[in-house]
């Protein structure tokens, strides 16, 4: 397993994209090294984070319920993205989705059916994310991937895939996205994720000429508690509850119409709202009623009798404040409670441009021989710079299966 | 589990941090498909709840979304599959700590009060007692036909001896169990009330089956070993039991006198129950030491122990009733069972009658 590097296929990342590349790699035949930035404990990028994939489906299947067919996966990708996702590449992708959790299952991944919500769009990991990534890794070990933790590449060259002293015969790079690198430049933001993504290989590819697709400045954000680890603080940091009190600004004035924003996509709609402030802070205000029917909270909330004096623990304006709870009209009834928020990045909107194979493409648009791309390093070639529900892990998946064999077809012809 | 007096803080300790814990996975929920632990605290995460706590002097304050009965039902739910601890997104060493199969064994902890010198001071004074009260030579002699255990240790000096203990160790189980159903319940057992007879076969279920160490769809290998040495252990005991009570039948019934013969029923109860019990108890410790469970496991080796003993000298007297050494046997027999009796109240034992109160408030729960 060590000594001479053996390795035909190389696989930079060590989540669902990284995890799907290493074994059907392996399975086609290759031998495979997976370069995993993070240590054990810490494995599985933000995928450990993740719950659910989206799934086309022609009927209810024993995993997932209702019928979600391929044209409406189409058309929900091409809303979300604004039409500026690769039309050909999607289409494939949305195929290679049907057989998806079949493929998962048999690599050792088990789904919940009973206790989540109805969904007929999105299939669910038991366990959740994290479970999932002991199930693959298991199996990549079972199948022969040498796994190697704590060992981050700091670059590739796109000519012969030599990434630090590996000299593979195709290189995957499957590391995410630059949640990370984004967050070290703006710290107000807070990386919901996993804090080994640097986006170190992103760059390096992009300086060598690979084509960029997305947008460097957009992600995907959220709003999540100010009180939350600037890294990887998951699903429970996020704030929710607004309709029920108020959202206000640095000196205590709202924003938006709280009771608006409403349904699954509330979350990324008080991210973007958030993050456009200028402060890009903002406080949930809540009363003695909004409190109980705002959703449970990890962290406690900030606490006042008055609104007055809650202003002054949250540094508003306590007339401003006042005024707001007039004007909102929910919030009345002393004692009163305050969460502080920021934007929180689920991930990056910047990637590299891909073709069907999964082969990077340089700005040129020729193919690199050997360097493929899978999962959220090149999702913006599918979501452009939106989201859908389930699609990050789906993305992640589908290329990740790509890649792998075509990297060992490549690697092994 | 709120008693009048306030908890001390070594209560505290353990409760606030299943609070915490329970919190963290009520909001996250990813493992909700896992077991009924991890069902109660969704459900307990999502039902509207009133947040303000009155403190007496007013309202103020946002009480916790658990209670401490809350938090003692969910632990006592637990079947510590670890399941949920290696599926953590949160897990050690991740700031948020989130251990809950640890943190909710720290607060099963708090329902036992293990006293093994107890059972060990019980067991010598047996001995003792016997050595120094039967005759030397009736103790060491051979011993054949209709009663020739009560020629070593008169019936009713057995009886009296086992009975006091076993009664006394039951009505305070009993005691405790009824207050940990009472906090369970949290006062709203009014609309359940129907439910209950409906529950009681899907507990019964539970119970026999372990169904919580499955893991809700992918269970360890681990788990699976110890499913299995688990029904050896508890089957076996419910046979060494059912033995014990066909024997009563057979003496006050029938006038029978022990020892019965070797294909007499309760022998065969006894025996298969026996080898069971010693199979069991060896398996679970064996799985115990072989890695898993990072937390204080004292408790279930003396548990273990105890169990094993009863049984190992049952079927070692059983082996040997015709010789010599039936005597000193019946002595060792008797003193491992007395000593087990005694301290049912101040050991794990009691996590039977906790855990099927636990799993009938949660089959009570799905019927709603
Ligand atoms: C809180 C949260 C919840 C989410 N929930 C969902 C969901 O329910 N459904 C969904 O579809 N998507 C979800 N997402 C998005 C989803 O996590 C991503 O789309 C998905 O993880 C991308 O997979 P990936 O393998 O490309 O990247 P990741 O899973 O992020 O893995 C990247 C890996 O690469 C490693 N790495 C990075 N740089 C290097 C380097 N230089 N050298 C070596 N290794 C490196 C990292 O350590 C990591 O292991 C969620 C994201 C977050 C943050
Ligand atoms: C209502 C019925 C019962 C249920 C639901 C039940 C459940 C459990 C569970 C879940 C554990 C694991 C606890 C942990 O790891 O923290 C356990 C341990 C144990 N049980 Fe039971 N039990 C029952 C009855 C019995 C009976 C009748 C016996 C024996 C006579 C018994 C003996 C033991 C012992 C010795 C252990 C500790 C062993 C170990 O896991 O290391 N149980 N039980
Ligand atoms: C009420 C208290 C008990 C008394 C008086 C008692 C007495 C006896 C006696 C006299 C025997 C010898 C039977 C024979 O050789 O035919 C015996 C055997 C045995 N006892 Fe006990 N016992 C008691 C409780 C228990 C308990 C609680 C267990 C285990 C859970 C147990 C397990 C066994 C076993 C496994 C045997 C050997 C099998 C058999 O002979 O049936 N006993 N016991
Ligand atoms: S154990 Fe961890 S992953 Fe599971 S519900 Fe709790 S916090 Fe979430
Ligand atoms: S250890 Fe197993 S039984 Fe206990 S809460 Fe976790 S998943 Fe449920």
């Amino acid at each position: 397993m060590t000594g001479a590097n053996p390795e035909q296929v190389l696989v930079i990342g060590g989540g669902l994209a990284a995890l799907a590349a290493a074994i059907s790699a392996r399975r086609a035949g290759a031998r495979v090294t997976m370069l995993e930035a993070a240590p054990r404990e810490l494995r599985g990028g933000n995928t450990r984070h993740s719950r659910n994939l989206r799934i086309a489906h022609d009927g209810p299947t024993a995993r997932i319920p209702g019928i979600y067919r391929e044209e409406e996966y189409l058309a929900d990708l091409a809303k979300a993205s604004d039409g500026r996702n690769d039309a050909h590449l999607s289409q494939r992708f949305v195929h290679a989705s049907t057989d998806l959790p079949d493929w998962l299952a048999a690599q050792g991944v088990v789904f919940q059916t009973r206790g989540i919500p109805y969904s007929r769009k999105t299939a669910f990991f038991l366990g959740g994310g994290t479970a999932a990534v002991n199930a693959l890794y298991a199996t990549a070990e079972r199948v022969g991937v040498r796994i190697l933790y704590d060992a981050q590449a700091d670059g590739v060259d796109l000519e012969t895939g030599a990434a630090g002293p590996f000299r593979p015969r195709a290189t995957v790079l499957a590391c995410g996205g630059a949640q990370a690198a984004m967050q070290a430049a703006s710290p107000r933001l807070i990386n919901r994720g996993t804090p080994y993504a640097l986006g170190e290989i992103l760059r390096a590819a992009l300086a060598q000429g690979a084509q960029a697709v997305g947008d460097a400045d957009a992600a995907h954000l959220v709003a999540v508690d100010a009180r939350s680890p600037s890294a990887d603080g998951g699903i429970v940091t996020r704030v929710d509850g607004m309709e029920y009190g108020m959202a206000v600004d640095a000196r205590g004035a709202r924003f938006t119409d709280e009771t608006a924003v409403t349904g699954p996509t509330r979350y990324a709609t008080w991210g973007r709202l958030i993050a456009a402030l200028p402060e890009q802070r903002a406080t949930l205000v809540l009363d003695a009623d909004g409190i109980d029917r705002a959703p449970l909270s990890v962290f406690p909330p900030l606490e006042a009798p008055t609104l007055a004096d809650l202003a002054a623990r949250i540094g508003a304006d306590a007339a401003t404040l006042e005024a707001s709870a007039r004007e909102a009209g929910r919030v009345t009834r002393p004692p009163f409670f305050a969460f502080p928020i920021r934007p929180g990045i689920t991930f990056t909107c910047q990637g590299l441009r891909v073709d069907e194979t999964a082969r990077v493409i340089r700005g040129d648009g020729s193919p690199c021989a050997n360097i493929f791309a899978a999962g959220m390093i090149m999702a913006p070639n599918i979501l452009g710079t939106g989201y859908v529900a389930g699609g990050g892990m789906t993305v992640g998946a589908v290329f990740g299966r790509i890649a792998g064999e075509e990297a060992a077809c490549h690697a092994l012809a | 589990m709120r008693s009048p007096d306030a908890p001390s803080p070594e209560r505290l300790a353990p409760l606030a941090e299943a609070g915490r814990v329970a919190t963290i996975c009520a909001v996250c929920n990813y493992c909700n498909g896992f077991c009924e632990a991890m069902r109660a605290i969704e459900q307990r995460g999502q039902s509207p709840r009133p947040s303000i706590a009155d403190n007496g002097a007013g309202k103020t304050g946002v009480a916790p979304a658990f209670s401490d009965g809350d938090i003692a039902y969910i632990a006592h739910l637990c079947h510590n599959c670890g399941n949920c601890l290696t599926s953590c997104q949160y897990a050690p060493p991740h700031v948020f700590a989130v251990d809950a199969p640890k943190a909710l064994a720290d607060v099963r902890a708090l329902s036992w009060r293990e006293r093994p010198w107890l059972a060990l001071a019980i067991f010598v004074a047996v001995m003792v007692l016997t050595v120094a009260l039967v005759p030397w030579g009736m103790l060491t002699a051979r011993h054949a036909g209709e009663g020739a255990f009560y020629a070593v240790i008169p019936w009713a000096t057995m009886t009296a001896a086992t009975l006091a203990p076993f009664l006394f160790g039951i009505a305070l189980v009993g005691i405790r169990v009824t207050r940990f159903w009472r906090a369970i319940s949290g006062g709203d057992d009014a609309p359940m009330a129907g439910s209950a007879w409906r529950a009681i076969p899907l507990a019964i279920r539970d119970a026999a089956t372990l169904r919580n160490l499955e893991g809700g769809g992918i269970p360890c290998e681990q788990s699976a070993a110890r499913r299995f040495f688990h029904h050896a252990l508890a089957y076996g005991f419910l046979l060494c039991f059912a033995a014990t009570c066909t024997a009563t039948v057979y003496h006050h019934g029938f006038g029978w006198l022990a020892p019965y013969p070797l294909l007499s029923l309760p022998v065969i109860l006894g025996t298969v129950g026996g080898v069971g019990m010693v199979i069991g108890a060896a398996g679970l410790a064996g799985v115990r030491t072989g890695g898993g469970a990072a937390f204080d496991t004292t408790g279930d080796f003396i548990l273990l122990t105890q169990l094993f003993a009863v049984a190992a000298s049952g079927l070692a007297l059983l082996a040997l009733r015709d010789t010599p050494a039936m005597g000193v046997l019946l002595a060792v027999h008797l003193g491992t069972v007395l000593g087990f009796f005694a301290t049912l109240p101040f050991g794990r034992f009691a996590h039977a009658p906790y855990r099927a109160a636990a799993l009938l408030k949660a089959a009570m729960e799905r019927r709603r």
